[in-house]
């Protein structure tokens, strides 16, 4: 294998990458990535087992072929050098010589046999859409994920892909983040899947401004091909597997006849419980919304720390009443959605608040019981 | 022809041993019970091989006529019950005539007995063989009854099989001793093993309950020798008045039949940090009766709570005094077990009498000791200021050796600006130490030796596990925190190096400041009495036994106060669908169980904390100054004065000892300066 590659197409190919690589691993292969060359193409491979990413970068091929490098060290060196243009080139050892301008190196890498295979699909289902789409999706749900390991199937979003429709679910079991996409969806593509946490994360990461993305399903992993908005950008990959299980059944919690529907300013609403929120403590971490009419006083009280009181005008007829909530929980949203205005639908002080916006999104947050 | 027969009554005697007979343990049990039972004052108990040759049980209790002699090898022939109602109110320790014919059965059997007060000097011998009596003589003999077994289990191999080692036998029949030894301290004991003597205790006499303690304390230290500092326990309730029970049926029950239980515990149990790694001395008595029993096991380690490691056990002889109708001792043939009427009442109140001794030993104690005259006070050589010794303590202790050596404090040396710490007034002030003359014999002794000296006596040697913490005195001393501490520096940047009237005293920054945050987040979160509820989303089923099931509902009221909801979802079935919003659920199933264990074990007086503890102690061991955080002056002063303000000071929320001491006789030992 012999390539020479610009130092920055490196550089990016390497930051897809690098977060899948564990820092303790007992499989030496899987601290090493994969380089192949061929086609006027570098692509760099990285996988901890369960998550997979590749990412492919422009590279004047000279002599194709395939091995494997540690990747710190790599990163180390790619980012270190001064010269714009890095040659590799890798004998039959897997030993590889890096020359740029007038630093040499010579790093011992391991056979690309070694490297774990990369599994293939079975079935291709698949959907399109654009980056910019799964990117505010991905937003607006991942931070309702749960992260609890003795409830693995939460530990992930729901893709549910049915009725023309694209539905991603996260839940912790506290609240529930819902956010909705009309599809073109032919009959076999329709499937429900789990992806991890981690992937969403590194998908999120991925996902440039503009560009398409690719996603293929089958029974047990998933696969994101990011492609650029422009010719001749890095395009990645990244192959997962599926968190098994079936999901809880979401639709169940989504209360279905709300009392009051309030109209409230997304930025005032937030900045009250920022600011409330500072006299809650680690163990009385409520804060208690009264609605009265065409007034919204928010209050916090924690007995260690003292109490605060946020009031802020809002259109309600409705008659009086108080929930309490998890300020951090009823915050997230807040922070997640861009509208101007956001719509908070409740029935009593004890049963579930829904959160919506103008888009198809949705957020349901459980009360808490003050006594 | 008949299947069905009658056996013989021989048969009959061997079944029985079976039950009450299980090894020459047992068999001294009853013969000792019968002993105590016959108001002896002197109790001589011999055994040869473990037990397997020879048992000898010799008293001087009320004898036996001959004919009673003879009647007492009759099953359910006995003096000390009359009518089915009076096993309700059991005096004694045996009541079932069945333990005599039931070992004569599998041994051979000398009875020799001569009743007192007897006017012809004349006793009488009973030689029984496999339960034959062979032979039936007048014996000279002095009053009282002697016993001797020889050849247990002769006549049925298949139990002679089961027998352990001898030495594993003779330690079980010493375990029951030195129970019965101590439920008994009034009864002078020898134990002769093999020819020699193992241990000949004194009668200690006693009269009143102070002097029965007192009698106790003096059977504790001939058993186990005096160096485990011990706490005094004394607690009286009535099971009836307490109020959580009134929506308890059983209580109701008891009420409507007018009965009202009285109910003590007294006794020793060891000062915090004291523990062992199993339950060998953990010695509980019901009605001066050894007994095992589950709850009683879980309300002590429940009563020391966060004064004991997870995984140790309590180091203690507890006596719980219970009107006898409330008690059923008619559970097993060897009576190990007892039951109460009032299971969760007793067990409450013996976890509370353990807590209350536990929280009295430091926060009610007596103020110091009289202090002496500032003239006469007189302290070591004083350290630069405080604040260098951070930097270099190292340093600070190669700089002054005198201080690590136990100077006596009699030296008349300069009086120096260092910060004593007094309980009393927060602020550092030079305080009087006194003089090491003052200090009593009792106060000398009252701290432990630096050496983990195996107890005498102690029945399982291998597992000896006694850790002494240096803590405390035993019963009658003042607590550590009670005496003046004067900081002298840190090693480590962990340890405080301080001294004490009676010595050195070390001190663990981390685990310290660990029980001062513990004690204070709990103080914030109990003013409330409710606690908030989150509540879930996907309320997720648990699926419980009946006996679970039965308990969470009998106990909706009080989950509702904790903040959880554990609504009913069927037969047997529960719907998880309400948390505190500080505890993170995991796994529904394992939380409830572990749930129901704690309400068991803390009764329904519990708030949410207890249970959230575990995440609370967590919280605070990240909060807290850890080893390697230098520490300044004041900031040590305080931590000192924070923990001297704790209710249970003496070890951490895990129950990791916060503090060691070391005496000054310890010292000198060490030192050779005295023998």
């Amino acid at each position: 294998m012999k390539l020479t590659v610009a130092k920055e197409q490196l550089l990016i190919g390497l930051s897809a990458v690098q977060n899948i690589v564990g820092s303790r691993t007992t499989l030496p292969i899987l601290a090493n990535v994969l380089l192949s060359a061929g086609d006027g193409r570098l692509e760099l491979t990285v996988t901890d087992l369960d998550i997979t990413v590749s990412c492919s970068v422009a590279a004047d091929v000279e002599l194709s072929g395939r091995t494997t490098l540690p990747v710190k060290k790599f990163i180390d060196i790619a980012r270190e050098l001064v010269a714009g243009q890095i040659a590799i080139e890798v004998n039959d050892k897997s030993v590889a010589v890096i020359k740029a301008g007038s630093s040499f190196f010579k790093v011992n890498g391991l056979a690309a046999d070694e490297f774990p295979p990369i599994n293939t699909f079975a079935t291709k289902k698949s959907v399109k859409l654009s980056s910019d789409k799964l990117k505010g999706m991905l937003r607006k749900t991942s931070f309702a994920v749960s992260g609890d390991p003795s409830r693995h199937q939460l530990n992930g979003i729901l893709f549910s892909l049915k009725d023309n429709r694209m539905i991603l679910v996260a839940t912790d079991g506290r609240r529930l983040a819902l956010c909705e996409e009309e599809f073109d969806l032919s009959s076999e593509n329709q499937a429900d899947f789990i992806v991890p946490t981690k992937a969403i994360n590194e998908v999120g990461r991925l996902l440039g401004t503009g560009g398409q993305v690719e996603i293929q399903y089958s029974e047990n992993q998933a696969s994101f091909k990011i492609k650029p908005a422009i010719e001749g950008g890095f395009t990645s990959t990244l192959m997962t597997k599926l968190v098994d299980g079936s999901y809880p059944n979401y639709r169940q919690v989504i209360p279905a006849a709300p009392q009051e529907r309030i109209p409230l300013q997304r930025e005032e609403f937030l900045k009250a419980l920022r600011l409330a929120e500072i006299m809650t403590s680690d163990k009385q971490n409520s804060v208690k919304l009264a609605f009265s009419k065409n007034q919204l006083t928010i209050t916090a009280n924690a007995p260690e720390v003292g109490e605060a009181r946020q009031t802020i005008a809002i259109k309600y007829e409705g008659k009086d009443m108080a929930i309490a909530f998890n300020p951090g929980y009823m915050m997230d949203p807040l922070k997640a959605v861009d509208n101007d205005e956001v719509y908070f639908e409740l029935i009593d002080e004890l049963s579930p608040g829904v959160l919506k916006t103008n888009e198809p999104f949705l957020y349901v947050i459980m009360p808490m019981r003050m006594t | 022809m008949n299947r069905i027969r009658l056996l013989p009554e021989q048969v009959a005697n061997q079944i029985a041993a079976g039950e009450v007979v299980e090894r020459p343990a047992s068999v001294v049990k009853e013969l000792v019970e019968n002993a105590l039972d016959a108001g002896s004052s002197r109790i001589t108990v011999e055994i040869g091989a473990g037990g397997r040759s020879l048992i000898r049980v010799v008293d001087d209790g009320f004898g036996m006529s001959k004919d009673d002699a003879l009647l007492c090898l009759e099953r359910h022939a006995t003096s000390k019950i009359r009518l089915a109602e009076d096993l309700s109110f059991l005096a004694t320790m045996g009541f079932r005539g069945e333990a005599i014919p039931s070992i004569a059965s599998v041994s051979r059997f000398v009875l020799t007995t001569r009743e007192r007060g007897e006017p012809s000097g004349e006793g009488c011998r009973i030689i029984i063989n496999g339960g034959k009596i062979t032979e039936v003589i007048a014996a000279a003999s002095p009053p009282g009854t002697s016993v001797e077994v020889r050849q247990l289990f002769f006549n049925l191999p298949a139990r002679r099989k089961f027998l352990r080692a001898e030495e594993t036998e003779r330690a079980h029949i010493q375990q029951y001793l030195v129970l019965a030894a101590l439920a008994w301290p009034q009864i002078g004991f020898t134990f002769i093993t093999d020819g020699r003597i193992g241990w000949q205790l004194p009668p200690v006499a006693w009269t009143s309950s102070t002097e029965r303690s007192a009698a106790l304390r003096e059977r504790l230290r001939q058993l186990h020798g005096g160096d485990t500092p011990l706490l005094e326990v004394e607690f009286s309730a009535n099971i009836e008045e307490s109020p959580e029970l009134t929506n308890e049926k059983n209580s109701l029950l008891l009420r409507d039949r007018g009965r009202l239980a009285s109910f003590r515990v007294w006794g020793f149990v060891g000062a915090p940090g004291v523990s062992r790694g199993n339950r060998n001395e953990q010695h509980v008595f019901v009605n001066q009766r050894p007994v095992e029993n589950r709850g009683l096991n879980l309300a002590l380690i429940e009563g020391y709570h966060t004064a004991l490691m997870r995984g140790r056990y309590p180091v203690c002889c507890v006596f719980l005094e219970i009107d006898p109708s409330a008690v059923d001792v008619n559970v097993h043939p060897q009576k190990r077990e007892v039951r109460f009427r009032e299971e969760t009442a007793v067990r409450r109140l013996t976890a509370t009498a353990i807590r209350e001794t536990l929280l009295r030993f430091h926060s009610n104690s007596s103020t110091p000791p009289a202090a002496p005259e500032i003239s006469e006070f007189l302290i070591p050589e004083l350290q630069p200021s405080l604040t260098s010794l951070e930097v270099v303590p190292e340093l600070f202790l190669s700089l002054n050796p005198s201080v690590l050596t136990p100077s006596a404090p009699s030296q008349n040396l300069p009086n120096a600006s260092c910060p004593v710490l007094d309980p009393q007034k927060p602020a550092p002030l030079l305080h009087p130490l006194p003089s090491k003359e003052r200090l009593s014999p009792e106060h000398s002794r009252s701290t432990l030796s630096v050496q983990n000296t195996p107890l005498v006596n102690r029945p399982d040697q291998s597992s000896s596990q006694a850790v002494p913490h240096f803590i405390g005195a035993t019963g009658a001393g003042i607590p550590l925190l009670r005496v003046p501490l004067r900081l002298i520096g840190v090693i480590g940047r962990l340890y405080l190096i301080l001294e004490s009237d009676r010595g050195l005293v070390l001190m663990d920054q981390h685990a310290a400041h660990e029980r001062v945050l513990f004690e204070q987040m709990l103080q914030r979160l109990e003013s409330g009495t409710h606690c908030p509820s989150q509540r879930l989303l996907l309320p997720e089923t648990v699926e419980l036994s009946a006996k679970d099931a039965e308990f969470i509902r009998r106990n909706q009221e009080t989950l509702a106060r904790l903040g959880i909801g554990l609504s009913e979802f069927g037969d047997r079935t529960f719907l998880l669908d309400a948390l505190p919003p500080f505890i993170r659920g995991g796994n529904p199933k394992q939380f409830t169980l572990s749930l129901i264990d704690d309400l068991q074990a803390s009764g329904s007086s519990v708030n949410s904390l207890r249970i959230g503890e575990d995440v609370i102690a967590k919280t605070v061991c990240r909060h807290a100054v850890k080893a390697n955080d230098p520490l300044s002056g004041p900031e040590l002063e305080n931590l000192v004065n924070d923990l001297r303000r704790c209710s249970m000071p003496y070890t951490c929320p895990h129950g990791r000892p916060t503090l060691i001491e070391m005496n000054w006789r310890d010292l000198e030992k060490r030192f050779g300066r005295t023998g």
